[in-house]
């Protein structure tokens, strides 16, 4: 009898109805045909859906320890020579050192802001502040209508910062954009906040489900949007999660806390001791509900969003792990009096980097094609008088 | 595609045309750590090659990029461990309080009145109330700081004195920049009224007036937050929330400076105007007393200020050189 011809599916019926104790030496053939037959099936499953969905890639990250603490010290140097005006030409060499160093699918990023845009940047901003911070400690009552005036400014600043910094990234000759509005800025950056507080912060999840959402939405890579598909439920579980644990922390502290204040109380230095303690426990309720937080809502907000024709995200950090990286990077500035500092920031950049995943779809060729033909989307766009990033950091 | 450096120019070959481009014909971001080269052409198309010797030659000349070259150079590096901590205590340490010296100088008379003007109507409003020290009392220690005042001499002409209750603030005495100078019933009980241990504290209110330190605690603030901000202002999350720390500590660094002066100022006037400076002492002690048995909302006053056991220590210096005097 003859089965190379045979389908998967025939194999199978044949070797279903066969008489076992007739024919043994069939039953081998036939059991090592299934077995063949099955993983060929099973590998045309993978390929066509590799061919349907795209590439999934790892985000690499390039840079290293060593090279960037001498980057990093040598912008410290400048930076206090100068009297804090190289600080934006250092903020540039930063973004660029960590931009250029991440990879997805064989290119690399690109951070394209100049020096000068953000040292205008700066200007303003440190004349903002200092404004404002003359004024509300000579004047508190000024101070208070100035917070006022700020708090309307504020969604606008965020606005073009996103704008500048979005603009200022580019993957394979094409920017990112930022298209938010002022109007929708205000509402989701002042007006909500302001109402959660009405609602004693239960709607706080939501409010912060909108703030990702509204950056999300609103961004773009050429001529492509990022299309977010956030769950209110996932946000709201998460955020309860995240204050629930960091009660817990508090609460288990505190009875320990409690115990050895009343086991030390005659000992004046070791009550202060004990503060210590409190202190420190704040810190990790604070780390432990914040990095659940992260964690989780990143993980999500990178399974649901999708950059349309182009890409899909995935997201994996451990929330363990997130908790102690974000612990012991503190912990390492600390100890090392801020010289750990490159480090820490390489470290982040690795541990992100490889938590993530894109996969990349063939439509990325036609974004990269289009926009850069059409616009020279690197080419010198007009530098607006808004064109800068008002931030002090 | 391949590229190529063939007589100066870099000849861009896409297997259908060969282009050759002069330095001059594209641009290029200065180099960094071993990122690839990215060049754009002069039509908008963007190379990215790695950065090999030759290649960065062309680019940057024989020079080469001198950031880079900084960045790169062992001996710059190891220099900076030692000079940028050392630089850092100039700028916070020393540069920070001369240039808040300045800047308080230049704060117009006018402006501080007004700021004490608004600054009390708040602290009347939040946490003071109308003294309940009988009129007599007030009247006669206003009179023993006029006595003061009269012995000594100080720059600023004007020193208003006033009494509040006030249970949010405890024992407490401060000073507005304009000289107005303010006491708590609680404090004038604590020192049992006495007015040489008040002389003290008055003049170490005074001091704080003199040397014009609300001024120069907003400047050094303003500075200290700005430095900060452009120094490590690039540090995100969990690591914010320590350098946030770290600008409280400076803060509180300047106002115990403050503090050091305000103090040594009282104790040298008190001397000047030939009264005893053991009754500073005596009024850190009293402070002192009250902390052993402290707790909460009176330790608060006390966070900026130095140890006091330190300040006790210090006004001991003063009054055992006295007696030297004395004796000599």
């Amino acid at each position: 009898m003859d089965y190379s011809q045979f389908s998967l599916e025939e194999l199978k019926q044949a070797r279903a109805t066969l008489d076992e104790a007739a024919y043994p030496e069939r039953v081998n053939t036939l059991d090592k045909l299934i077995a063949e037959a099955e993983q060929q099936h099973q590998s045309l499953d993978v390929e066509t859906l590799v061919a349907e969905s795209g590439r999934s890639v790892p985000v690499k990250f390039h840079g290293n320890t060593r090279e960037f603490f001498s980057i990093w010290i040598v912008n410290l140097l400048l930076t206090i020579v100068t009297l804090g005006v190289y600080s934006a030409w250092a903020k540039v060499r930063t973004n660029r050192y960590f931009y250029g160093n991440t990879e997805i699918d064989g290119h690399r990023f690109s951070y394209l802001a100049e020096p000068m845009q953000i040292l205008i940047g700066r200007a303003v901003a440190v004349t903002l502040f200092a404004a404002y911070f003359i004024l509300s400690s000579l004047y508190p009552l000024a101070g208070g209508i100035l917070a006022l005036v700020l708090v309307v400014l504020t969604p606008f600043f965020v606005v073009m910062s996103y704008r500048f910094k979005m603009r200022m990234t580019a993957y394979r000759n094409v920017r990112f954009r930022f298209e938010g509005s002022y109007g929708r800025a205000f509402v989701i950056f002042v007006l909500l906040p302001f109402a959660s507080v009405f609602t004693l912060y239960t709607i706080l999840p939501i409010v912060l489900k909108k703030i990702d959402e509204f950056i999300l939405s609103e961004t773009g890579f050429g001529d492509r949007k990022f299309k977010p598909q956030l769950s209110t439920a996932e946000y709201f579980g998460t955020g309860i999660s995240a204050v629930a644990i960091g009660l817990g922390i508090f609460f288990a502290g505190g009875i320990v806390i409690a115990i050895l204040v009343a086991l030390v109380a005659e000992n004046k230095e070791a009550v202060s001791a004990v503060m210590m303690l409190v202190f420190g426990m704040y810190l990790i309720a604070f780390a432990v509900s914040s990095g659940f937080y992260t964690a989780r809502i990143r993980n999500h907000i990178f399974a649901v969003t999708e950059l349309s024709g182009v890409a899909r995200f995935e997201s994996q950090v451990e929330v363990k792990e997130l908790i102690w990286l974000r612990m012991s990077n503190v912990l390492a500035i600390v100890v090392s009096l801020g010289f750990a500092i490159p480090w820490v920031k390489i470290r982040t950049a690795n541990f992100y980097a490889g938590a993530t995943y894109v996969t990349i779809s063939n439509g990325i060729e036609d974004v990269v094609d289009t926009n850069t033909d059409t616009q020279g989307a690197l080419g010198d766009e007009a530098a607006t008088l808004f064109d800068v990033d008002i931030a002090l950091g | 595609m391949t590229c190529a450096l063939r007589d100066g120019t870099l000849v861009v070959d896409d297997g259908e045309a060969q282009r050759i481009y002069r330095r001059n014909e594209v641009t290029v971001q200065s180099k960094l750590g071993n990122l690839p080269r990215e060049i754009t052409l002069g039509n908008g198309m963007l190379l990215v090659l790695p950065g090999t010797l030759s290649l960065d030659k062309w680019l940057d000349g024989n020079k080469g990029g001198r950031l880079s070259f900084l960045e790169s150079n062992r001996r710059v590096i190891v220099g900076s461990f030692v000079v940028v901590p050392l630089l850092l205590y100039l700028v916070f340490g020393k540069l920070i309080p001369a240039m808040a010296l300045h800047f308080a100088a230049f704060v117009p008379m006018n402006a501080k009145v007004v700021a004490s003007e608004q600054t009390l109507t708040a602290l009347d409003y939040s946490a003071l109330s109308p003294s309940e020290l009988s009129a007599e009392t007030r009247q006669s220690i206003s009179q023993g700081f006029k006595d003061v005042l009269r012995d000594i001499r100080t720059q600023h002409q004007h020193f208003t004195v006033l009494f509040r209750h006030s249970d949010i603030m405890g024992p407490n005495a401060f000073a507005l920049p304009d000289g107005t100078i303010v006491f708590t019933d609680q404090l004038v009980e604590l020192v049992s009224q006495n007015q040489a241990l008040l002389d003290a504290i008055f003049l170490h209110e005074i001091g704080h007036v003199e040397h014009n330190h609300s001024m120069q605690l907003v400047a050094e603030s303003l500075f200290a937050t700005v430095g900060f901000s452009l120094l490590f202002g690039d540090v995100s999350g969990a690591v914010e929330a320590f350098f946030g720390v770290g600008s409280s500590v400076v803060h509180n660094k300047f106002s115990q400076a403050h503090e050091w002066e305000a103090d040594n100022f009282a104790l040298t006037t008190l001397k000047e105007s030939h009264r005893d400076p053991a009754a500073f002492k005596q009024a850190m002690e009293k402070l002192a007393t009250l902390m052993s048995g402290s707790t909460g909302e009176e330790m608060s006053w006390f966070q900026s200020h130095p140890l006091i056991q330190q300040r006790i220590e210090n006004a001991e210096g003063y009054s055992s050189t006295n007696d030297d005097n004395n004796t000599d």
